[in-house]
């Protein structure tokens, strides 16, 4: 009995003192969570969850208090567990932003409920507002910024997709909060990249959204198009964006050549093909040129750029699929740049990891041209120079493929041309202005109001000349670098190239605001299996002649079987003579034997690879485990061998 | 601190005397493996990365932690050796320690041995080694924490089945405590403050966490607390049932 009574109350002891410790697991951990924020070591290569340089130097640079409002609704992270662990990222990189602000950034943490107050307030900050189930309650996650003069800046919902560019987005916007006067970048374009309404080839209009790139222009910038036969470029422009921008007469060249002698900066980009407006004119017939120029400028400076020719390469080729069921090839007037074709010494490229470009020019400098090119993206040694003809229309990336012959060079296709003293193109001062096809030639008084545009007429630079030239305007179509996702009616950019990180990169170096450069580029770094992609195209381009050759006698066979059947009368069957019915025979036999060529081909193509992922099955799955069972049975042979030694020793 | 190292170096050689160690061994690496390849789709991804192998850690350590663990204390309770240890000059806890590191060096040498997915993912691309080598602390840590859990629940009992199943149904319940198949079963009931704590109890959540390539102090907080609490509350339960 007591016995019993001894163990009771031990057990009772024991009982108390597992639950007191399950408590304190819960209260360590409760209370580690509320206050630890920001202790941790950050082991990813590009330090992505530690704030960078840029961040602190963007905070540095903050003059007056901004305030930011993270709308967080607890209910998401409960119903989504993988939300919560988002916030709490979110909240902790907000605090560091805080706390290394020295008060000039105050973080308010709201978490609105269905029918308050608060709620209307977040909407009315512009968040958005997401159901959780269909017709269920409405969640928030978003942030909202605002300064002294009640400018307000806004990420209305953050996708996890975009968790690596979490630091970029909030710097953004505080960025945005913290500059009061925004450059103004001028853009003349032929391409519909703030988005337009066409009619399409059944007379129906059809919207074309604009390009994302251009929303993020103007997140940062005041974004002002101006027409393509502009006569001056506007006081306020710092930087002239040219995107593809058609055909510009002497008039508009004029205005950009006294515009850069008078200090502002251009980013050209200048195109042979563009994709964009080339392939839109089949559906909605042409409304731009498919090629771009600058003649009298780029003349002027020494670039040379020939609007009909493009550059291709074999080594950075994008893979295309030719026709359906056929597997992908090399296109080699699309490329893909990355590693040693971007110039890793700029800070316009030196956080870009790739860039996609489609049917794109080059340039050279002239032999004594007064300015100095800096390359920033070139193709790989080796490359070719095709016609632009030759890319437009139907697509044939296997004749491409085949007919390529390796050049001795590399081809520049972006640069930065740079001078510190450069003359006009227009020695003899603004063009006479020509009247277009069919109009007026224009009276005295216009000529007279023209020419007063310009008061003093430049004939030497004032500041030294920087400009960015790129060869490619497809750079900036959606298309070939970012793929868009559709969130709640509103379009969620994730890049799958750095293409807007490059073109961001060249306006801020251009505009002077660099405090965003060093964030770009971050996270977006694809990582793929380069070695069996190696593999793949090293293999594709030996057998690449035999399989087409084997593709088109296929084809050749496949039609003359079929113009020999389509010769028959109908249900004729029965009278079908025997040699023709041999005949048909030995075209269907042709056809298998080709088929099957042509599929051991392929499977040629795919030898290596395979071969290479049964290896690594075996290094992986199951060399270790036969290593370990063979050192096990050693072990035991030899533990079974001393015994028998001590054994017979003792015996 | 000499007596942890002495009951350490017993328990881990005895590992390695038996076939157990060796089945345990292969059995993870194999799984590991073929999941990661046939299940992860490790290749089809092309991704340089090892976020698929990672991703069937915990899964794996579910079945196979509770078989590592389950003979910590039940066998010497179940064979009276228990009385042994008790009467060498060495403290309950200095032994539950020397026991648990002594698993836990079995379970780094298994998973250090994985070691080709790490050299393959370099072979192949161009892996972030921050990332895995994160990957593989916090892999260690959650390995750490089952074991733990499983040697508090092996010393409450002789039998080893039993041992296994429970310390099996547990470390489920951690495992999936920060997510939806817990959290949905609370949620209509339970105020928004103990759900989210719930949440914050997932091994998942943590691990989840750590693999991005960042280790929190709060994480290494949650997993180190689970081993040390479970090992005081292991020592608490052996002195208890001696009296029995």
């Amino acid at each position: 009995m007591r016995a019993l009574q001894t163990l009771f109350t031990q057990g009772r002891i024991a009982v108390t003192a597992l639950a007191l410790l399950l408590v304190l697991f819960l209260g360590l951990n409760v209370l580690s969570s509320s206050l630890l924020t920001s202790t941790r070591l950050d082991l990813t290569e590009e330090g992505l969850y530690s704030l960078s340089d840029a961040t602190e130097d963007l905070i540095e640079k903050i003059e007056e208090p901004i305030t930011l409002k993270f709308y967080y609704s607890q209910a998401l992270g409960r119903n989504v567990p993988f939300y919560g662990i988002y916030a709490g990222r979110v909240r902790d990189l907000l605090g560091e932003y805080e706390a290394r602000s020295g008060g000039k950034i105050k973080v308010e943490i709201y978490d609105p409920q269905p029918f308050t107050e608060l709620e209307d307030r977040a909407v009315a900050d512009g968040l958005q507002q997401i159901p959780l189930q269909e017709g269920g309650e409405q969640v928030f996650f978003g942030i909202a910024g605002t300064n002294l003069t009640d400018d307000r800046e806004v990420i209305p919902f953050l996708q996890p997709e975009r968790e690596t560019f979490l630091e970029y987005d909030i710097s953004r916007l505080i960025y945005a909060l913290s500059t009061t006067r925004r450059t103004v970048v001028g853009i003349v374009t032929s391409l519909p990249m703030d988005g337009t309404v066409r009619m399409n080839a059944m007379g129906q209009q059809t919207p074309i959204p604009a390009y994302i790139i251009a929303d993020q222009i103007g997140a940062t910038y005041e974004t002002r198009y101006l027409d393509a036969d502009l006569e001056k470029v506007p006081e306020d422009v710092t930087v002239l964006m040219l995107a593809h921008p058609g055909e510009l007469g002497p008039k508009a060249q004029f205005a950009i050549d006294q515009f850069i002698l008078g200090g502002g900066k251009a980013l050209i980009m200048v195109d042979p093909y563009s994709e964009t407006e080339g392939g839109q004119a089949q559906f909605f017939g042409r409304s731009a040129p498919d090629s771009s120029d600058l003649p009298i400028l780029f003349k002027h400076w020494g670039v040379e750029y020939d609007p009909t020719k493009i550059a291709a390469d074999r080594l950075t080729a994008r893979k295309v699929q030719p026709g359906q069921g056929q597997r992908p090839v090399d296109y080699v007037a699309w490329l893909e740049l990355r590693g040693g074709n971007i110039d890793q010494g700029s800070p316009i490229t030196t956080n870009v990891d790739t860039i996609a470009v489609a049917s794109t020019g080059h340039i050279a400098l002239a032999d004594g041209a007064p300015v100095k090119m800096t390359p920033l993206v070139s193709t790989s040694l080796g490359s070719m120079e095709l016609d632009a003809e030759q890319v437009k229309g139907m697509r044939t990336p296997q004749t491409l493929l085949r007919n390529y012959v390796p050049g001795p060079d590399a081809f520049v296709l972006a640069a930065r041309l740079t001078a510190e003293k450069i003359t006009t193109a227009f020695p003899d001062g603004p063009p006479e202005l020509k009247p277009a096809e069919g109009e007026q030639a224009p009276s005295a008084e216009e000529i007279a109001a023209y020419k007063a545009q310009f008061p003093t007429v430049l004939t030497e630079s004032t500041a030294p000349l920087d400009v960015i030239v790129v060869a490619d305007s497809d750079i900036l179509a959606d298309r070939f670098w970012v793929q868009v996702q559709q969130f709640f009616g509103r379009r969620v950019p994730v890049p799958v190239s750095g293409n807007g990180d490059f073109v961001l990169n060249a306006l801020d170096a251009l505009s002077g605001s660099s405090s965003l450069l060093g964030l770009r580029g971050r996270g977006s770094t694809a990582r793929p299996f380069e070695v069996l992609d190696r593999i793949q195209r090293e293999a594709e381009k030996e057998y690449a002649a035999q399989e087409e050759r084997l593709q088109k006698t296929l084809a050749e066979t496949e039609k003359r079987f079929d113009e020999l059947r389509r010769g028959m009368p109908e249900g004729a069957a029965a009278i079908v003579s025997d040699e023709e019915r041999a005949e048909i025979e030995r075209y269907r036999q042709e056809i298998l034997r080709i088929r099957g060529e042509l599929r051991a081909v392929q499977r040629s193509v795919r030898e290596n690879v395979d071969r290479l992922e049964s290896d690594l099955w075996f290094y992986n799955i199951a060399l270790v485990p036969i290593l370990v069972t063979v050192l096990a049975l050693l072990l035991a042979l030899w533990r079974v061998i001393s015994r028998r030694r001590i054994q017979s020793q003792a015996g | 601190m000499r007596n942890i190292g002495l009951i350490f170096r017993r328990e881990f050689g005895a590992y390695f005397a038996t076939p157990l160690a060796y089945i345990f061994i292969v059995i993870f690496l194999v799984m590991a493996g073929t999941l990661t390849f046939f299940v992860g789709g490790f290749l089809a991804r092309d991704q340089a990365d090892l976020r698929p192998f990672f991703g069937f850690h915990p899964w794996l350590y579910l079945f196979l932690v509770p078989a590592l663990s389950m003979r910590l204390w039940a066998e010497d309770r179940r064979l009276g050796t228990i009385e042994l240890f008790l009467t060498l000059p060495i403290t309950m806890f200095e032994a539950v320690v020397g026991k648990f590191l002594a698993a836990w060096a079995f379970t780094g040498v298994a998973l250090a041995l994985t070691c080709p997915f790490w050299i393959s993912v370099n072979y192949l691309g161009n892996p972030d080694n921050g990332v895995i080598f994160a990957s593989y602390i916090g892999s260690y840590l959650m390995a750490g924490a089952y074991l733990a859990i499983g040697s508090l629940i092996s010393a409450m009992t002789k039998n080893q089945v039993i041992a296994f199943v429970v310390t099996a149904a547990v470390c489920f319940l951690f495992t999936v405590a920060g997510s939806p198949i817990l959290l949905n079963y609370f949620e209509n009931w339970a105020p928004g403050g103990l759900v989210e704590a719930i949440a914050n109890f997932g091994f998942l959540t943590h691990f989840d966490a750590i693999q991005r390539g960042v280790i929190d102090l709060r994480d290494v907080i949650f997993f180190g607390s689970a081993i040390v609490i479970a090992l005081i509350a292991n020592a608490f339960v052996i002195d208890w049932k001696k009296a029995e």
